[in-house]
């Protein structure tokens, strides 16, 4: 495959925070007192958004292994941004000792998610993931070294190798169906996208639906959707508040990116096998995460449940995309990456509000260390209400729009009298609305718990600004998302819709495969 | 030698297959870490053997050939990066547990 000037041009961002990270390491090596290495870490993240923000928008580009088009923009924005609040949170909740392993893993992932989200070939695709993984196993590693935690680090590496392994083995099935790892191809080059009509003809397309499957089931893994969800709570509850803002947001966001680019690029027109398949994940997905999430007192567990359940609404946005793959309807996705964001956005918030909250010297545990809240710290306690309400789905708030492009798109397939799987979406749509009840339960029972139980005696504060700086930032955006939402949308709308015209212009040389019709 | 010649692209995926399996297996039932590392490069290598064999010249004559290849020379160097971090993870599950059986890994639950 080619790779010119400019491909390596447009990876500047990702290699600065690679060789950054890769000097973290080697110099804080040197460093005993390591006492300004977060400065360290800022400074390419900071490199790297103003890049990513110089690029937003530029126009479409194939370029071999890498794509530049409007959710590659959203990505990496979403990533450097996430890795600019993950230091915020860890400023102060690391150890010195490890200060420089754990800002330099975290620049690993950013660059990771940023591959990720750009990836116009399987093999870039994979690693990109790989590359979040693994700092990720390094980073529950550095988080506590107690019991629990090498528990937990030990069932999260474990399981998330095998997720890897079967996505692997599921690419490995869609390369041999189409000769070529490249999504889309450019030029003279046919990518796996081009060849989609030719492969489904061939004595053995049936084998890319399995290969499919496999993939799905990889990635299913890092959005914690059912039955690959049962490491979750185990492993938040395992590690720190901060690596289980970073857990719950990070694997999901290369998960969901990943699925966008194969969902659009790989596959074929009619794959309704796939998004029955999906539909009941979904269903399955968020109903046992809500409802699992009801009894639990341990404020990380109940999070994990809570980023189950959420798996479950992402999902939804897969079926959509893969059951309209046809007629160009690509809003389905970009209604998922709308979620999407709206969750990280919200976790990252109610994570550094637990981190923030100490209860006799230790991190927050219970439920019940939170008692009292509004009393002890009022601003932190309204500002994590704010973030309960926009997990719920509370109408002012951000997160009530992001249900309802979600549902609302559900709602359109069931009524629409031509789609062949109205019925399924019909039932996906009903199940969504019960869902978003149950979950308003547990999330006001944390407001609840703030609100009007008595404090305990001793709840010192950590005082610690980085985590009230990013709490704030997040349920302000949250807030102002709610009061606009038609901004944020309509920057990810364009995107997936851009993705699909762009390979069947005809000034690319290609022709439109057969059965779609392109949006205008 | 007769055997030897009808040798195709689905006689190497079968073996992949075998392999998949056997390592999915072995991470299932072993109890050991170490074990279960095992079970992982058999499962690795055997989708290994899947790009290798579907970007041979078995399955195609006009294809570049390369990218199996490297998809699975990748691989290789991953599965060692993998085994480098796993040794570290479960030498600080034996420190705390002092063993390596993952069937101690049962502290968390609810």
């Amino acid at each position: 495959m080619p790779v010119d000037l400019e491909t390596i041009l447009i990876l500047v961002p990702e290699g600065a925070l690679i060789l950054s990270a890769t000097a973290l390491f080697v110099l804080g090596a040197a460093d005993r007192r390591r006492s300004w290495w977060p400065v360290c870490a800022t400074l390419p993240l900071l490199f790297a958004l103003v890049m990513v923000v110089r690029d937003w928008g530029r126009p479409v580009l194939y370029s071999g292994p890498l794509i530049q088009d409007a959710t590659g923009d959203t990505g990496r924005l979403l990533s450097v941004v996430l890795g600019l609040v993950m230091v915020l949170m860890a400023w102060r909740q690391t150890r010195r000792k490890l200060a420089t392993e754990f800002f330099g893993g975290l620049l690993m992932v950013v660059a990771g998610l940023m591959l990720v989200s750009r990836a116009n070939d399987l093999v870039f695709l994979f690693l990109g993931t790989e590359l979040v993984s693994i700092p990720t196993y390094m980073l529950l590693f550095l988080g506590k070294r107690n019991r629990a935690s090498s528990e937990a680090t030990v069932k999260y590496f474990f399981l998330s190798l095998l997720a890897s392994a079967l996505f692997l083995y599921g690419v490995s099935f869609v390369y041999g169906m189409s000769g070529t790892t490249l999504l889309v191809g450019s030029g003279d080059l046919l990518g796996i996208r081009d060849k989609l009509p030719e492969i489904m003809q061939s004595q053995i397309g049936g084998l890319l639906p399995l290969g499919l499957v496999l993939v799905l089931a990889g990635l299913g893994f890092k959005i914690t959707a059912v039955p690959f969800h049962f490491y979750a709570p185990d492993v938040y509850q395992g590690t720190t508040n901060v690596n289980a803002a970073f857990l719950a947001c990070a694997p999901k966001i290369a998960g969901i990116l990943a699925l966008t680019r194969i969902v659009v690029n790989v596959v074929p027109a009619e794959f309704y096998l796939g998004a029955k398949l999906v539909i009941v994940l979904a269903i399955v997905t968020m109903t046992v995460g809500n409802v699992c999430a009801l009894w639990q007192t341990h404020v990380r567990r109940l999070m994990a449940y809570s980023s189950i359940a959420h798996a479950g609404y992402l999902l939804i946005g897969l079926a959509l995309g893969l059951a309209s793959a046809s007629s160009g309807g690509l809003h389905g996705l970009s209604a998922m990456l709308f979620y999407l964001v709206l969750y990280v956005v919200a976790t990252l918030g109610t994570f550094g509000a637990f981190a923030y909250v100490r209860s006799r010297g230790e991190e927050a545990e219970h439920l019940d260390d939170l008692a009292g809240l509004s009393q002890t710290h009022a601003p932190i306690a309204a500002m994590l209400a704010v973030c309960m309400l926009s997990l719920a789905g509370i109408p002012p708030l951000a997160g009530f729009w992001g249900k309802l492009t979600l549902f609302s798109g559900a709602v359109e397939l069931a009524f629409d009298m031509t789609h062949p799987m109205r019925g399924w979406f019909a039932v996906l749509a009903v199940a969504g609305a019960l869902n978003a009840a149950i979950a308003a339960a547990y999330y006001l029972r944390v407001i609840l718990v703030m609100y009007f139980k008595p404090p305990h005696s001793d709840s010192p504060v950590t005082a610690d600004h980085g985590l009230q700086t990013v709490v704030a930032i997040c349920s302000v955006l949250l807030v102002l998302i709610g009061a606009d939402p038609g901004r944020l949308l309509d920057a990810i709308e364009p995107q997936a819709v851009r993705a699909r015209q762009v390979p069947v212009e005809p000034e690319l040389g290609m022709n439109a495969p057969d059965g779609e019709q392109i949006p205008e | 030698m007769a055997l030897l010649g009808t040798v195709t692209v689905s006689h190497y995926l079968a073996v992949g297959a075998v392999l998949f399996v056997t390592g999915a297996l072995c991470m299932a039932t072993k109890r050991n870490a170490l074990g279960v590392l095992m079970g992982i490069e058999l499962v690795l290598n055997g989708a290994n053997l899947n790009f290798v064999a579907f970007g041979s010249e078995l399955l195609r004559k006009d294809n570049l050939g390369l990218d199996g290849s490297l998809m699975a020379l990748f691989v290789i160097v991953l599965a060692a990066g993998e085994a480098a971090v796993a040794l570290a993870i479960a030498l600080n599950f034996y420190n705390n547990h002092m063993s390596i059986d993952i069937d101690q890994a049962d502290d968390l639950k609810g």
